[in-house]
């Protein structure tokens, strides 16, 4: 089992107060608000349910899994991959932001220790790659020791909690709720492993229309809290 | 990057093969070849002179397991129109083989493809997939359109399709512009809820590929389709380089089309094309 400080040491990079920017962003939810479709803390749930289901399943939480023994170019082609099967432009871009953001904190904390994340780092610097913060999680989560199925559950725990935290300040939403569908959600990630893992490449990218659309359509809108 | 699952094809149920090249100025279909159930229409008539295609599935759809494949050349500076003759409808596949119809085109430098999927129509328990594949030279472009409905069910029941993936890859030359994947599963998606088709029926998609385009392009075609009033849920956004993706949402495939064919008739406008109407009945566009 890992110890208990590494897994604080992974958990301060998972915790939504990691100033990496995730607070910015919600990935398509306030286009369903300004269309009043999420009113209330029921249809944030079947949103953000409907969330891990596809976008997460499909995109950064099967990367935490491919992530395991790649090396620096199989982390490119994911890298690449992932970005050119996101659509929404704000969704790509808040994306790069948020990696930047987090292989420089964590580069802060622990120097120039982890090998293969300086490698992706100094890719993203010279524009040979784009930057997904899944990646920069994993490559750190993998060299802290956890397993694949800690690392899809730990980063799916962070996208989650940012997610509630951030509906929190635009939805009708109260902090309690909140707290009551992140539990559930954790559960619903945990569910999901078994499954993503039998994924591989091939799968990487794939996506649901509405979740998509909403995430294009927030670039147009008038009123806005968040960047994407 | 190989495409995992061509070289385990199994034998083909349908198969087309177009070579379009440059003669005298003009592009003309040099080679045409089906087999199958697939089958080619003559050229269809149009002011531009161009070589213009209906490809059909002479039964109507395509029946559980059974493997389809579309190779398509275009020669440099060609421009060549290909569209399905109706919407694709897969049979339900009761014993678990996914149909799959891969299609594969390359175009050359240059050279415009015009490339109008109709929409899939899943009938109860289909299992598809349609796996497309671009392969763009310097300066080539692409237009493509695909999309997918709540299905047919004889009980009237919206969604009874088993797994249906939608996936195009656009390349230009080696390197990856776009990989455009959907993928449902209504045994475990919920439908109908807010991320997945959120209570519309039919869902459709435009991607445009052209190394001119850009934000402000971008932006004006936008502005286009925020003028149209319609019943559809659409969006337009950029993608990484080169392109454009127009996505609609929207209860009936008419009214999708109708937003399609503005985004379609204003870029054909932009670059110099002359409006046309692609005759195909109740299917048809005018771009």
């Amino acid at each position: 089992m890992t110890n208990i400080q590494t897994l604080v040491d992974v958990f301060q990079v998972c915790d939504s107060t990691f100033p990496i920017g995730t607070f910015n962003h919600s990935f398509g939810m306030e286009n369903y608000l300004v269309r009043h479709k999420i009113k209330k803390a029921p249809q944030f749930r079947e949103w953000i349910e409907n969330y891990f289901r596809s976008q997460y399943c499909y995109g950064e939480g099967l990367l935490t899994i491919l992530c395991k023994d790649a090396s620096i170019e199989e982390i490119l082609r994911y890298d690449d991959l992932i970005t050119k099967s996101t659509l929404a432009k704000e969704t790509r871009d808040g994306t790069k932001l948020i990696a930047r953001q987090m292989y420089i904190l964590i580069q802060k904390i622990y120097g120039d220790a982890i090998p293969l994340l300086n490698s992706y780092a100094s890719k993203v610097e010279e524009e040979e790659a784009y930057g997904n913060p899944s990646i920069v999680f994993s490559l750190f989560a993998y060299f802290m020791g956890l397993e694949a199925k800690d690392i899809f559950h730990m980063y799916g725990y962070s996208v989650a909690s940012t997610l509630v935290q951030n509906a929190v300040r635009a939805v009708p939403l109260g902090q309690r709720e909140g707290q009551v569908i992140l539990h559930d959600v954790t559960k619903l990630i945990d569910a999901q492993f078994d499954e993503v893992i039998t994924y591989d490449e091939e799968m990487l990218g794939a996506n649901a229309p509405g979740l998509e659309l909403a995430q294009i359509r927030h670039e147009s809108q008038a009123a806005r809290l968040f960047m994407s | 990057m190989a495409e995992k699952g061509l070289s385990a094809r199994g034998p083909l149920a349908g198969e087309i093969r177009m070579h379009f090249v440059k003669r005298c100025d003009r592009s003309i279909a040099y080679d045409l070849y089906r087999h199958g159930n697939s089958r080619i229409s003559a050229s269809q008539p149009n002011d531009e002179h161009l070589p213009y295609y209906f490809l059909i599935s002479t039964g109507g759809g395509y029946t559980e397991g059974e493997q389809y494949l579309q190779e398509v050349t275009l020669d440099a500076s060609t421009h060549a129109i290909l569209t399905t003759q109706t919407p694709n409808y897969i049979y339900k596949c009761e014993n678990g083989k996914t149909t799959r119809q891969d299609c594969i085109v390359h175009v050359g430098e240059s050279a415009l493809c015009e490339y109008y999927f109709d929409e899939t129509i899943p009938y109860g328990k289909a299992l598809f997939n349609q796996y497309s594949t671009f392969y763009l030279s310097d300066h080539a472009k692409l237009i493509l359109t695909d999309g997918l409905t709540s299905g047919y069910d004889q009980n009237g029941e919206d969604f009874c399709f088993h797994k249906i993936g939608i996936r195009s890859r656009i390349y230009r030359n080696e390197t990856l512009l776009f990989n455009d994947f959907l993928l449902v599963d209504p045994r475990r998606d919920p439908m109908k809820q807010l991320g997945y088709f959120e209570g519309y029926s039919n869902f459709n998609s435009v991607t445009i590929i052209d190394e001119d385009l850009n934000d402000q392009k971008v932006k004006a075609f936008r502005e286009i389709l925020d003028q149209m009033e319609t019943s559809s849920l659409c969006g337009l956004s950029a993608i990484e380089s080169e392109g454009l993706v127009l996505r609609v949402l929207g209860m009936s495939a008419d009214e999708n089309r109708r937003v399609m064919e503005r985004l379609i008739r204003a870029y054909r406008t932009s670059i110099g094309l002359t409006p046309l109407s692609l005759r195909k009945g109740p299917h048809s566009m005018a771009i």
